[in-house]
């Protein structure tokens, strides 16, 4: 295909990741048009904007999850294209596809290559065919003594996941055969409820697992590259904390051969734009399983930027004009050790229940090596609305060890008044020997860190059950 | 930003080869709501084009963005006497059935015991069941279907049905 200039695109997000995306666009010289909801109409991204649309009512459903709402609102501004960011529409298909029927450019892949992502059980397919081991599992489970079987042969415990799940929404864990028939029944009525898709498949659960992902970017033209690993390894509830640039635990052999993975599975995809392979990294074993890719940009993309130099959202938009890749894989290298770690607007010590409120202060850790991503400002109203991430903080260092000194003297330095953040607990989780000595994994924040954080309020029984509403 | 009259033309045009039902999106002062057929209208299509001052709207007036309530809360005075009072325990959004399109979990004239949820609130996509907290029937509600609160908004009245336990 030609390249064609991008004049204008919609910014089809909010938050930081619109704030991100305003900026990707200036330094394009591209003019970014923020689609915004009712409640975001005084936001940072709508502020730096060349202009705003109105898309809706506060609730997503009724704005920033309407993919005729997006298409119309991009039409009437008449944009070339529009940036989904993550979340929200940006790995539905829908919005890729209607955006294709209406002239428009989708920055980010096809809606067939969205489609073949979404569908865990399809991707876990797609993995196998280009060789890359998917771990002891199953495809999809027709009924829960179909689910039985496949538990006894991998062994307990197991995770049941949603076929339309991923992102670490649609898991349960299963302990024993004793648990299987209800939770089960429940995680499957559950997916059918929130992703209109019952169907559940079944992974082994690795104990001492690290979560290792490659960040790919293909271009329009058929050319691929990875730009290295990063280790997402600090989850509560499957939610990432802390991201790192490269995975440092990582054995050099192991890592080539994720990288290659990664690449395999792009190429078999024909994957244009930015995108993620997840992978399980076993510890004990010594050996990586598939876990699922993400065609879309991911939060912690930062980490990436950082230790590699490149710009990950400008890429997005040139390859989305037809643009060749700006760099060729022989021109990527890593340097340094780069540390993200997620504020969000939550009351640890209430076990993380949200905490929407104005910002009556905010003042972010400045340096040469701080990076802060964040739609926050003075008196900003954080609407109740939407995710509570606030700010992500990236600093890099030469080596991890001043990564991590430095973040956690930018997460003191870091302040904020007017509602509570997770800033306290991940201060304690950079600064605790398992971290430092990266000996951590899946399960470490929340078997090692959290009790020894607040034993009391922690095991406390809490009003609020979490509900997946999708 | 002025939309121009060729953009709003691609708009129609794009909602008449589509099979969308209604769409609603503003850009400056230009407005484009356009819904396909209900019963009161007998056209297919019903193109609202209108220009929307601010002042109207309020949108773009430097309207504090944010939380908007979606009732005025009841005053104290409208309670029956004697009823507990549900509240939201954070601001969010009111959901009073289990998943859309479900019954909700409670109505007006329901006896309930003070376990059961009466309704969820959302906040930054965190459900929370809201409980009773008190048995008795239910003799006040207060908020609708996906309508927004702030913390401590009624949101039912439940008149005991007996001496506390």
């Amino acid at each position: 295909m030609t390249a064609t200039r991008l004049g204008r695109v919609l910014v089809a997000n909010r938050g930081e990741i619109a704030v991100r995306i305003v900026r990707a666009c200036r330094d394009e010289d591209i003019e970014a048009i923020v689609a915004v909801s009712e409640a975001d109409v005084g936001s940072l991204a709508a502020q730096m904007a060349t202009d705003v649309v109105h898309i809706g009512p506060a609730g997503a459903g009724q704005s920033y999850l309407r993919v005729e709402q997006i298409v119309a609102a991009a039409i009437l501004t008449e944009c070339d294209a529009v940036h989904p960011g993550y979340g929200f529409l940006s790995e539905r298909p829908e919005l890729a596809d209607a955006c294709a029927a209406h002239g428009l450019i989708f920055v980010g892949p096809t809606g067939d290559t969205i489609r073949r992502g979404a569908d865990k059980v399809e991707a876990r397919r797609l993995a196998r065919d280009a060789g890359v081991p998917t771990g002891a599992g199953s495809d999809s489970v027709s009924g829960v003594d179909a689910a039985a079987a496949v538990a006894d042969y991998v062994g307990y415990p197991i995770l049941l996941k949603a076929a339309a799940g991923g992102g670490g929404r649609g898991m349960v864990r299963v302990e024993g055969a004793g648990q299987l028939a209800a939770r089960f029944a429940a995680a499957s009525r559950e997916a059918e409820a929130a992703f209109g898709d019952g169907r559940m498949y079944i992974e082994r659960f690795v104990e001492n697992a690290r979560h290792v992902e490659v960040q790919l970017l293909g271009d329009r033209l058929g050319n691929i590259v990875h730009l290295g690993d990063r280790d997402c390894s600090t989850q509560r509830r499957f939610q990432k904390l802390i991201e790192e640039a490269p995975a440092a635990s990582l054995p050099d052999d192991l890592r080539l051969r994720l990288a290659d993975a990664a690449l395999a599975i792009g190429r078999r995809l024909g994957y244009q734009g930015a995108g993620t392979v997840e992978f399980l990294v076993d510890l004990d074993r010594g050996e990586f399983s598939f876990l699922e890719i993400n065609t879309r940009l991911q939060v912690e993309h930062p980490v990436t930027e950082m230790v590699t130099g490149r710009d990950i959202v400008r890429e997005q938009l040139r390859i989305a004009s037809g643009a060749p890749l700006s760099f060729g894989q022989d021109e990527v290298s890593i340097n340094g050790h780069a540390v993200e770690c997620r504020l969000n607007a939550e009351s640890v010590a209430d076990g993380f229940v949200p905490s929407p409120g104005t910002l009556t202060r905010w003042d972010p850790p400045r340096g040469d090596h701080i990076r802060v991503d964040s739609h926050g400002f003075l008196g900003y109203q954080i609407p109740p609305y939407y995710d509570s991430l606030i700010a992500k903080l990236i600093v890099i260092g030469a080596t991890r060890g001043e990564a991590i000194d430095r973040t956690v003297q930018a997460l003191a330095d870091f302040a904020i008044e007017g509602i509570d953040t997770t800033r306290e607990l991940l201060a304690a989780a950079l600064s605790h020997d398992d971290f430092r000595n990266d000996t951590i994994n899946t399960r470490w924040l929340e078997t090692t860190v959290l009790p020894a954080l607040s034993p009391d309020r922690i095991t406390q029984h809490r009003i609020a059950e979490g509900v997946n509403r999708g | 930003m002025s939309s121009s009259l060729e953009a709003i033309k691609r708009v129609i045009a794009a909602f008449e080869r589509s099979d969308w039902t209604e769409i609603d999106v503003r850009a400056g002062d230009v407005r484009v709501h356009l819904a396909a057929g209900e019963p009161t209208t007998p056209p297919a299509l019903r193109p609202i084009v209108t220009a929307a001052p601010a002042a109207e709207t309020g949108i773009e007036t430097g309207a504090e963005p944010g939380i908007e309530t979606g009732e005025a809360p009841a005053t104290t005075d409208s309670f029956p006497a004697g009823a507990h009072v549900v509240v939201s325990p954070s601001p969010g959004i009111i959901w009073r059935s289990p998943e859309p399109g479900a019954p909700p979990f409670v109505t007006a004239g329901d006896v309930v015991d003070a376990s059961l949820t009466v309704c969820i609130v959302e906040v930054m996509k965190l459900m929370s069941h809201v409980k009773a907290g008190a048995a008795g029937e239910v003799v006040g509600v207060y908020v609708d279907n996906g309508v927004s609160v702030e913390k401590g908004a009624p949101l039912f009245a439940i008149a005991p049905s007996g001496p506390p336990s």
